[in-house]
């Protein structure tokens, strides 16, 4: 009887399939502030480099870069998603409605959160920190991950904090060649643009 | 509730009539319904129950049953957005359901001294779920114990004074728990019965 109760038990769990290709680990999420009015606004800025989170960063300390490569794969999609979307790209000191900050980060458990001082060799700011209007999704990232986030500087509130209105996350493995990965973040950019089409101000897409 | 009582009492009453015991080992394949069915659509191929019955009387037998079903499905490259949320999330997702239900079993068979004997039977107890959902790098996992019933009709067939072929279909339905929606789905299984020295 209790060979017969206990066959199943020790049957181990089954888990068949799973995925087979690197790709098939890509995930990408996005969320934004359902308050804001991304009609309202039109233009943007985005830096000339890609923040690299190590997660032990301290105020003056120098800020790190990821590779060029990868940079470019996510700056340009993120500019040739925004442009079909109606976007106008402006310099950071032209008063631009959104600045956009892209930053990655591999291998290093981090919450998604980074510290302002990430940005101070660029953002045009002094004065700020950031808060999210909707629920931010913490957790430790093992693998590849790049961040971008919208900030709304006119939205500074008394306490100096600048709203971060639309953000996303691209995560996957970092495996493969350089091309490989950086398609796979071009296309990820893409879908996270495609998710959000609440982003479109009636662009030529 | 009712009818499995009445059915367990009747059986000890006739208790010294008759004593006899089959194990009953079956392949088990199992086809999602309701719930079950929009969380994997996939029907299952993975699945072993095993069977006890003491027979009060030939017509007549109580005992347990043991099984462990595994559901599978990969869902294609997808966009969802959780209701009233503003988040979404897009990706490859792989979905799991394992299912062990742990029943005690009564069961009724007709023309019981013939080769070919029909049964009815019914299963009370509980059944342990566990959903997973992969996607990209993370699991999201919720199991839980339901309260199950499983109404069951089948057919043995002789095929030597002590072993009998066996198919059977059983209708699986866990009611809903505070961490799970009920799930249900189908089994048939197909196996051998013969008799047991316990």
């Amino acid at each position: 009887m209790i060979v017969f109760l206990t066959l199943p038990l020790a049957l181990s769990r089954c888990f068949p399939g799973g995925p087979e290709y690197t790709e098939e680990m890509d995930m990408v999420v996005t969320n934004y502030d359902p308050d804001f009015d991304f009609q309202s606004v039109g233009t943007y800025a985005l830096p000339d480099d890609v923040v690299k989170i190590t997660g032990n960063l301290q105020d003056g300390d120098d800020v790190e870069f990821i590779k060029p490569e990868y940079a470019e794969a996510i700056l340009e999609s993120i500019r040739e998603n925004m442009s079909s979307y109606g976007w106008t790209e402006v310099d950071k000191n032209d008063d631009p409605d959104i600045i956009i900050l892209p930053s990655a980060m591999s291998s290093t458990t981090l919450v998604f959160y980074y510290d302002y001082w990430y940005w101070s060799w660029w953002y045009p700011y002094s004065w700020w920190g950031w808060y999210y209007p909707y629920p931010v999704y913490g957790g430790s990232y093992t693998s590849g991950s790049v961040f971008i986030q919208m900030t709304y500087p006119e939205g500074m509130t008394a306490a100096d904090d600048i709203p971060v209105v639309w953000s996303s996350i691209l995560n996957g493995l970092l495996e493969g060649s350089t091309a490989a990965i950086s398609s796979r973040i071009e296309s990820s950019v893409n879908q996270a643009y495609t998710q959000s089409p609440y982003l479109d101000l009636g662009g030529d897409n | 509730m009712r009818a499995f009582i009445t059915l367990f009492i009747i059986a000890c009453a006739a208790h010294a009539a008759y004593a006899q015991s089959t194990m009953t080992i079956q392949y088990s394949m199992n086809f999602p319904m309701g719930d079950t069915q929009d969380f994997v659509s996939e029907s299952s191929f993975r699945g072993v129950t095993i069977d006890y019955r003491y027979h009060i009387t030939p017509e007549i037998a109580v005992g347990g049953s043991a099984a462990w079903y595994t559901f599978y499905e990969r869902k294609g490259y997808d966009t969802y957005t959780a209701t009233e949320s503003t988040l979404s999330a897009s990706g490859v997702q792989y979905r799991y359901l394992n299912s062990m239900p742990l029943l005690f079993v009564g069961d009724y068979y007709f023309n019981a001294d013939q080769k070919l004997s029909p049964f009815l039977g019914l299963g009370i107890g509980t059944t342990y779920n566990r959903l997973d959902n992969q996607m990209g790098l993370y699991d999201v996992s919720v199991d839980s114990w339901h309260f199950t019933l499983a109404p069951e009709a089948g057919l043995r067939y002789g095929v030597g004074d002590e072993v009998w072929g066996y198919l059977s279909v059983r209708y699986n339905n866990s009611f809903e728990t505070k961490e799970l929606d009920a799930q249900s789905y189908l089994t048939v299984n197909v196996g051998i019965m013969f008799l047991s020295g316990l």
